[in-house]
C-alpha cells in the first residue's frame, strides 16, 4: 500500500522533516520517494531505519559538490532516498550520526541558506514579472483565447510560489532574532492543507473565470476573480488557526501581505489595461497599430464599441478637415490665380496620403525651386506669401511631381 | 571575496587534520581512523565531514589526490600542517597554564 503526501519544507525544516519521516517510519510507512512537493511511502511490516537531512550547495561548481556530497554520504553507509530544493534526503541504519559537529553545521547550513533564500526569492520576482507581462500584453481580440489558460497557470504558480516563499521569510526572520529551527511539523502538514486550498480555490476561480467570460463577458469575471483573490487571505488566516493553533504570528502577517500584494499587482495591471488594436482595413501586408484605454471593467463588446466609436470619430474628423482644406483651397486659388480643377483634384488623390495645405510666409525676394530640401512639395509664391502642400509619410513620385511642377501655373 | 582564514580548530576538525596529518586517506579512513584513535568517543557524520572537507579544500588546508569511484582521497598541505601545529601548540599552552595552577 502506498501513500502520496503533498509537503512543502524550507531549509529551516529539515529537523520538522526529520521527525515527520521517523514517526512515519515507527508507524510502518517507509519513505520510497520524494519528489519536488510529494512525499511518496510505502506500508512495511517494520521499520527500522533513521533518517538524515543534508543540505545541497547551490551556485557554482553544484552539481560537483552535490556529487562529492552524496559520495561521501553513500560511501558512510547512507543510502541516499531522493532530494528537492537543497535539501537531500538519506537513510541509513548505521549508528554513525548526519552530523556531529555545531559550530561547523551551523555556519555550513547558514552559507547555504543564503544562498537558496536569494534563489528563491529570484524565482519568485520571475513569476510575479511574467504575471505582470502577460497582463499588460493582452489584447482585445484575445479575449477568449488561450492566453487565459496560461494566465490561470501563471496566477495558480505566483500563488503558490508566494505561499512558500512567505513562510521561508517568516522562518529566516526567526531564525534569526531568535536562532529558532522548526522541529514541530504540524507546521508542515497545515502548509498542505494551505496550498492544496489555494490551489482549488485558484482552480475553481479559473473555471468560473472561464465560464462568466463565455456566459456574460468579462466585467462580471473580473468582480468574481477579484472576490475570489480576496477571499483567499481570510480563508488562508482561519485554516491556520483552525489547523495549526499558534498566536498571531509573523508568519501569519506576511501571508496576508504576501498575497495582499499579488493581488493588488495583479488587479492593479488588470484596470489599466492598454490594449492593441491591428487594423488592416485595406487587407494589405502592413497592419497599424493603435493603443487604446479600456478598463477592463468594461465588457467585451463596450470596449469594442468604444473602439468603433473613436475610430468613426477619427474619420469624421478627417472628412471635415478635407472639406476646411478644400475650402481654403478654392480661396487660396482663386487668390493666386491657380487654376483650382486641377490643384483640387490633386489635393483629393494626395489627401489619403496625408498631405496637408497651408500658407508660409516668405521674406520679400525669396523664391523656393529646389524642394528636394524642404519639407514641401511645392510653393506658390505671391508677395510674401507662399501657398504649400506638404509633404507627406509617402514617398513622392517624381515623374508625377515633375508633371504638376510644369502644369502649375506660375510656371 | 577573500576567504576567512581559520583562527582556531574545533576538536574534530583537529582530529581531520590529525587524521591527514601522515598519510592521505578517503572519507570511511578518516571516520575509522577517528573512531578508532578517540576509542569511539568521537563520531563524525558524513553531513559535518562534507562541511569541514569543502572548508578546508577552499582555504587550501587540504587537497583532493584522487578520485576512485565513489572515494576521493585528500591530503594535508604545508599550510594544513602549520594550521595543525599551531593548534597543538595552543593545546599544549592551554594544559601547561592549568598544572601551573595546580589541581
Amino acid at each position: 500500500m502506498k501513500k502520496r503526501v503533498l509537503m512543502i519544507t524550507n531549509l529551516l525544516e529539515t529537523e520538522a522533516l526529520k521527525k515527520y519521516l521517523d514517526d512515519q517510519a515507527e508507524k510502518g510507512w517507509e519513505l520510497m520517494h520524494i519528489g519536488k512537493y510529494i512525499l511518496t511511502f510505502e506500508k512495511k511490516e517494520k521499520v527500522h531505519v533513521q533518517y538524515a537531512i543534508g543540505i545541497f550547495s547551490c551556485g557554482k561548481g553544484t552539481m560537483e559538490s552535490n556529487n562529492k556530497y552524496l559520495q561521501l554520504a553513500q560511501s558512510l553507509d547512507y543510502e541516499f532516498v531522493g532530494d528537492r530544493r537543497g535539501i537531500v534526503v538519506f537513510k541509513s541504519s548505521t549508528d554513525l550520526p548526519f552530523y556531529s559537529d555545531e559550530m561547523v553545521d551551523k555556519e555550513y547550513f547558514e552559507k547555504q541558506m543564503h544562498k537558496n533564500f536569494f534563489h528563491q526569492l529570484g524565482l519568485l520576482l520571475l513569476f510575479l514579472f511574467m504575471n505582470y507581462s502577460i497582463l499588460c500584453d493582452l489584447r482585445i481580440d484575445h479575449f477568449f483565447s488561450n492566453a487565459h489558460v496560461l494566465l490561470g497557470i501563471c496566477l495558480t504558480i505566483c500563488l503558490y510560489e508566494a505561499v512558500v516563499f512567505e513562510y521561508g521569510i517568516g522562518s529566516y526572520i526567526k531564525y534569526y532574532r531568535k536562532g529558532i529551527k522548526k522541529t514541530d511539523y504540524k507546521r508542515l502538514e497545515a502548509r498542505s492543507w494551505i496550498v492544496w486550498m489555494s490551489m482549488f480555490v485558484s482552480f475553481v476561480t479559473f473555471i468560473i473565470f472561464v465560464l462568466c467570460d463565455i456566459k456574460y463577458q468579462n466585467s462580471v469575471s473580473f468582480s468574481i476573480i477579484l472576490i475570489c483573490w480576496i477571499a483567499l487571505i481570510p480563508l488562508s488566516m482561519i485554516l491556520y488557526r483552525y489547523r495549526y493553533r499558534f498566536e498571531k504570528s509573523i508568519e501569519m502577517i506576511f501571508s496576508v501581505i504576501m498575497i495582499f500584494v499579488s493581488s493588488i499587482m495583479i488587479t492593479s495591471s488588470m484596470m489599466n489595461q492598454p490594449i492593441k488594436v491591428y487594423r488592416n482595413p485595406n487587407n494589405s501586408e502592413k497592419y497599424t497599430i493603435d493603443t487604446y484605454d479600456i478598463p477592463y471593467s468594461l465588457c467585451h463588446d463596450e470596449a469594442c464599441q468604444l473602439i468603433e466609436n473613436d475610430i468613426e470619430e477619427s474619420i469624421f474628423m478627417k472628412k471635415q478637415r478635407v472639406e476646411e482644406e478644400l475650402n481654403g483651397i478654392q480661396y487660396i486659388c482663386e487668390y493666386y490665380e491657380i487654376k483650382y480643377d486641377f490643384i483640387n483634384k490633386w489635393i483629393m488623390n494626395r489627401i489619403k496620403q496625408h498631405y496637408g495645405l497651408g500658407l508660409y510666409e516668405v521674406e520679400k525676394g525669396e523664391y523656393y525651386y529646389d524642394f528636394s530640401n524642404t519639407d514641401y512639395d511645392m510653393f506658390v509664391q505671391k508677395n510674401n506669401q507662399a501657398f504649400y502642400l506638404f509633404r507627406g509619410n509617402e514617398p513622392i513620385d517624381e515623374e508625377e511631381f515633375l508633371k504638376i511642377r510644369e502644369e502649375l501655373p506660375w510656371k | 571575496m577573500p576567504k576567512n582564514q581559520l583562527e582556531t580548530l574545533t576538536e574534530q576538525m583537529f582530529y581531520v587534520l590529525m587524521a591527514l596529518k601522515d598519510s592521505e586517506k578517503n572519507g570511511v579512513e578518516i571516520v575509522e581512523f577517528i573512531r578508532f584513535i578517540t576509542q569511539e568517543r568521537i563520531l563524525i557524520g558524513p553531513g559535518t565531514l562534507y562541511a569541514m572537507l569543502s572548508k578546508f579544500e577552499n582555504e587550501d588546508i587540504i587537497t583532493e589526490t584522487k578520485v576512485e569511484g565513489r572515494k576521493r582521497w585528500y591530503k594535508i598541505s604545508d599550510a594544513g600542517i602549520e594550521l595543525l601545529q599551531k593548534e597543538m601548540m595552543r593545546l599544549k599552552t592551554m594544559i601547561r597554564d592549568y598544572e601551573k595552577v595546580g589541581d
